[in-house]
């Protein structure tokens, strides 16, 4: 990471420990995971011992400590989507993709993961996708996603009005 | 913003805001909740901004975005004031003709009113809605009075007015007491007595003490402390202030779920705004009470709901639990005595500083006061967030408030998240009571209600929550990290046809053992959902064992799909869908599907329009 | 000036210094509570949670890790309940059906009661008792060795090869860690686990010192009667 990002992430939090955890998450977002060079980084500047900042990393499911897939599609397995078939649609998109969730497709293109719960009840089962939502998945539907996103990332664009498309 | 620096600046505050909003013709209150954004609510706030606009109604007309109303079933929703009328399922393109009609003229659009599902008529009015009536929305009402990002909507409709007269001259013991009084309980899933956490607290030695808001709402199917905190974070930070006056507390913390952003947005955005007012910082109302908050953010992991867990990530570590043989009210945060209580639970001191100790405690049951809010979710007709007496039945909840089921008939009801229990359709009389329902193998937890029809396994149930559990686990201690995967392993077996009778016995000895020697809550509640199945869906678990077959037609390694040569019309469109050529079959001839072939993937089921395919 | 507290432990009376915990205040008078995870004068986590006990309080029984209860005057605990009992063996279960290659375990095991295991035998080379992490030096306070990852996926781990630079051979891990005591007749094969019923550690390089009961190394049993009555409820000087 440049070292302008560094800065702007450390600001204020240089050499407060208890900082890790908000610093991680700027890191996350940033860079889309936490790399061991990242880590270091982190470590000297709060102090916090490099093992430490690794046990920290990988206890926690909002840091991934390898790079995610262009599409990171989440598939929502709350309780609610859960009794309405999120399962099958989270197997679908596993094997279809060919990954077990948290896993990047081999292409770079695509990363599956599972959260318990985005709070949208009303219109489960629910797959997220780079900020779009979609509602009411199946399986059916989640792989006609699958199979539009690979054809428009190949493509390499992604028409608009698809995107909240049921 | 001009800073308040006594109680008779906010008065005048309050005064000068409440004529501004009286000021407009009307008020379109829009509901802008995770659960609506998802379904462009963004865009229709954009639509009618554009067009009141445009139409030339932008001086005399007041467009508030708030936080969600919790009928998501309906959302998008918009209300227009002082008329009341329910607009729901509002789409941005609506947008011209509202404000043409409705706010121009006065006229209602009728394919936008609420239709009552019993009577087939529409209901015009917000307030005559059966799903509103129903309940007493002491705290969830307010979110459609405010936007959470103007923390002058909040001081509109009176919000502060009980922190200051706390600061007016209540002692800190009289605010303890009068909090014991109302017989509070905490809103996370503990239940423990909120007042007599606050005392713990105030008594233990030391000059630095610590306030905490949970706000990590893990429990999936809960969204109830999100939407007060995105809604109306104000009302949060309030119950913090007072509470951490009541204990000498100078600093708190808001921790809130990473999965939350918009959460974390609001009320970042509410700190800010109540510092730039005076509301927080040094001096309160001129007194010489100082007190902050600071936002951190969860970093996705379950247990950082549990007490010692949340301090442990608040101060940087892994979130893995610590024995409790001395409270947090003692030694909490950095060992210094800590207030940690749930986001609801502060909520409510604000409202019950305003209303009074009896007021409050003139609700509910016996040993469970004032009002919870709930997530309704599942197989249920009006998905959403509703706020009831504590004491009403589970019945009055799913089914006059929640409409029943929208398919098949229900066949268990699921509270209290992965730490609580099913409870079969005739155990629905009992109330929502924290000991009522502990009593029955559940809990009221942090009020999340998951409603299961008959499609639904109940060991599979039991299946996805130790899933769940095994998942989130700190892995620490033996019973739990062990003894989760062992009860898993012993389920997933049963669900898969290899059950054997001596599997239940086991599973009951297995599940008693991590519930009494378990180091945190997680790992002793972790056993509620097997051993509640297991007391209510006995014979469903038999019939896995025995019969190796799964009724609900869920569980994959007992079922097969079939196709009713009787209802298919040989479309051919299951034969196109399915993604492992598993269908075969000629035009306008039954089909078939090749078992060997078949992934139970459910595609061919979906697609098919005549529901000729069916699980057996 | 150590100020001493009394408690009373299965019906003896014990006298201990402030601040000492109720499994150490019972080990150090002869009174055998199985442990996994303890090291002496390092601090206590309750991750094995064998230690546990009965804490009677207002007639009510809590249980909890007599490792990390601190001890207060007038404590009332209970070790050997049939409850207690039970559930002690339960967890010993899970210990060795995880983790049956070590000698350590597989005693613990034994004298904790395990007659038979009903699950199914892994073959974990780690129980996740934290010994290692937790006596590891270092170097300058920096270890090389930590926990990492969560639940199932929880295991020990130097990472970034910092072994190399921070690890100074003191061999404490390996000294401390129950994995390294093989069975009696060798190590298992994947497939040919099994519960060693014969298994009661013979620590023949420890010397029995009169006076302590030093067979409660690696958790040996309790109520092990190896031991003179006599010496118990003394007052340490």
């Amino acid at each position: 990471m440049s070292e302008s990002k560094l800065a702007a992430i450390l600001k204020g939090r240089k050499s407060q420990p208890h900082q890790l955890i908000e610093v991680l998450q700027d890191v996350q977002s940033r860079e889309g995971y936490i790399s061991p060079s990242s880590m270091r980084d982190v470590s000297e500047a709060l102090g916090v011992p490099l093992t430490e900042v690794y046990s920290v990393a990988s206890f926690y499911k909002a840091f991934s400590l390898n790079p995610r897939g262009k599409n990171i599609l989440t598939v929502c397995t709350g309780t609610a989507c859960h009794v309405r078939g999120a399962k099958m649609v989270l197997n679908q998109a596993t094997g279809q993709l060919g990954v077990a969730p948290s896993e990047m497709t081999q292409d770079g293109l695509f990363t599956i993961e599972q959260v318990n719960c985005l709070g949208a009840c009303a219109l489960g089962p629910v797959v997220t996708e780079n900020g779009s939502s979609y509602h009411h998945m199946n399986a059916r539907k989640v792989r006609k996603l699958i199979h539009k996103l690979s054809t428009a990332s190949t493509e390499g664009n992604l028409n608009e009005q698809d995107q909240h498309h049921q | 913003m001009n800073k308040i620096n006594t109680i008779n600046d906010l008065g005048t505050l309050r005064e000068k805001l409440q004529s501004y909003r009286k000021s407009f013709r009307k008020t379109l209150i829009l509901c802008n909740g995770t659960g609506c954004q998802a379904s462009r609510s963004q865009d229709l706030i954009g639509s009618i901004q554009t067009e009141l606009v445009k139409q030339g109604f932008a001086t005399d007309i007041l467009v508030r975005a708030t936080g969600c109303h919790g009928f998501c079933e309906q959302g998008p929703i918009l209300v227009v004031e002082p008329d009341n009328t329910f607009y729901c399922h509002v789409t941005p393109d609506d947008a011209e003709e509202i404000v043409r009609k409705t706010v121009a003229k006065g006229e209602l659009i009728e394919r936008l009113l609420y239709t009552d599902p019993v009577s087939g008529k529409t209901i015009p009015r917000e307030s005559d809605i059966p799903f509103y009536k129903a309940q007493d929305r002491q705290l969830l009402a307010q979110n459609r009075q405010v936007d959470p990002c103007n923390i002058e909507d909040y001081i509109a409709i009176g919000g502060y007015s009980a922190l200051a007269k706390v600061l007016s001259g209540i002692s800190q013991k009289s605010v303890i007491a009068e909090i014991k009084r109302s017989e509070l309980r905490g809103r996370g899933g503990a239940g423990f007595p909120t007042g007599r956490k606050w005392e713990q607290c105030s008594d233990a030695p030391g000059d630095e003490k610590y306030v905490i808001c949970n706000a990590d709402e893990g429990d999936p199917g809960a969204y109830m402390d999100r939407s007060v905190l995105e809604g109306n974070p104000h009302l949060v930070l309030e119950g913090m202030i007072i509470g951490a006056w009541a204990v000498n507390a100078w600093q708190g913390y808001v921790y809130v779920r990473n999965e939350y952003p918009l959460a974390v947005k609001h009320i970042r955005t509410a700190i800010e705004q109540a510092r730039e007012i005076g509301i927080l910082g040094e001096n309160i109302f001129g007194t010489p009470f100082s007190f902050d908050v600071e936002v951190a953010r969860g970093g996705g992991a379950f247990v950082c709901g549990e007490s010692t867990a949340l301090m442990a990530s608040l101060e940087g570590k892994v979130g893995e639990p610590h024995p409790k043989d001395v409270h947090s009210v003692v030694d909490g945060l950095w060992h210094k005595p800590t207030v940690l209580n749930n986001v609801e639970t502060w909520a409510n001191v604000p409202v019950i500083m305003q209303n009074g100790a009896a007021w409050f405690a003139g609700k509910g049951s016996k040993n469970s006061k004032g009002t919870k809010i709930l997530a309704l979710t599942g197989h249920i007709k009006n998905t959403g967030l509703v706020e009831v007496p504590m004491g009403t039945t589970l019945e009055t909840v799913v089914f006059t408030i929640g409409g029943g089921s929208p398919g098949k008939a229900v066949r268990a009801v699921q509270t209290g998240g992965p730490s609580g229990g099913c409870l079969p359709l005739d155990k629905l009389y009992l109330p929502l009571d924290f000991d009522a329902l502990a009593e029955a193998g559940s809990m009221v937890g942090s009020g999340g209600i998951v409603v299961m029809d008959e499609d639904t396994c109940m060991v599979d149930v039991a299946k996805y929550f130790l899933t769940f559990l095994q998942d989130e686990s700190c892995g620490k201690c033996v019973p739990c990290r062990l003894g989760i995967d062992r009860m898993l392993e012993l389920v997933t077996g049963i669900a898969e046809g290899n059950g054997k009778p001596e599997d239940i016995d086991l599973l009951e000895d297995l599940a008693w053992t991590v519930s009494e020697t378990s180091l945190c809550a997680l790992g002793k509640t972790a056993a509620n959902p097997v051993l509640s199945t297991l007391r209510y869906f006995r014979d469903e678990y038999d019939t896995h064992i025995h019969e190796k077959k799964c009724p609900a037609g869920v569980c994959q390694a007992l079922i097969t799909y079939w196709v009713d040569p009787e209802t298919c019309t040989g479309c051919g469109v299951c034969l196109k869908e399915c993604p492992h050529s598993a269908v075969k079959g000629e035009k306008k001839q039954p089909h078939e599907i090749d078992l060997a072939l078949c992934e139970k993937c459910g595609i061919c089921k979906s697609s098919c329009k005549f529901d000729a395919i069916q699980v057996r | 000036m150590t100020q001493y507290v009394n408690i009373n432990v299965d019906g003896m009376s014990i006298q201990a210094p402030k601040g000492t915990s109720v499994l150490d205040a019972a080990l150090d008078s002869g009174i055998c509570i199985p442990h996994l995870c303890r090291v002496p004068y390092v601090a206590d986590i309750g991750a094995c949670r064998l230690c546990i006990v009965e804490n009677v309080l207002n007639g009510h029984s809590k249980i909890t890790t007599s490792c990390t209860l601190r001890v207060k005057e007038g404590m009332v605990i209970r070790s050997n309940t049939e409850k207690i009992i039970k559930l002690r063996r339960n967890i010993a279960e899970l210990l060795v059906a995880e983790a049956p290659n070590s000698r350590a375990v597989q005693d613990v095991a034994k004298r904790c009661g395990v007659r038979d295991v009903r699950y199914s035998f892994h073959n974990s080379n780690c129980i996740l008792c934290g010994k290692c992490v937790r006596v590891c030096p270092g170097t300058l306070g920096v270890k090389p060795l930590t926990f990492v990852g969560r639940g199932k996926d929880r295991r020990v781990e130097a990472p970034f090869n910092l072994k190399t630079e921070l690890c100074n051979d003191c061999g404490r891990c390996i000294d401390l860690c129950p994995m390294t005591v093989v069975p009696c007749l060798g190590a298992m094969k994947t497939g040919e686990e099994h519960l060693c019923v014969n298994c009661e550690a013979k620590m023949d390089f420890i010397e029995e010192t009169p006076g302590l009961c030093v067979w409660c190394y690696f958790g040996e049993g309790f109520q092990c009667q190896r031991h003179d009555l006599g010496t118990r409820g003394r007052a340490r000087a």
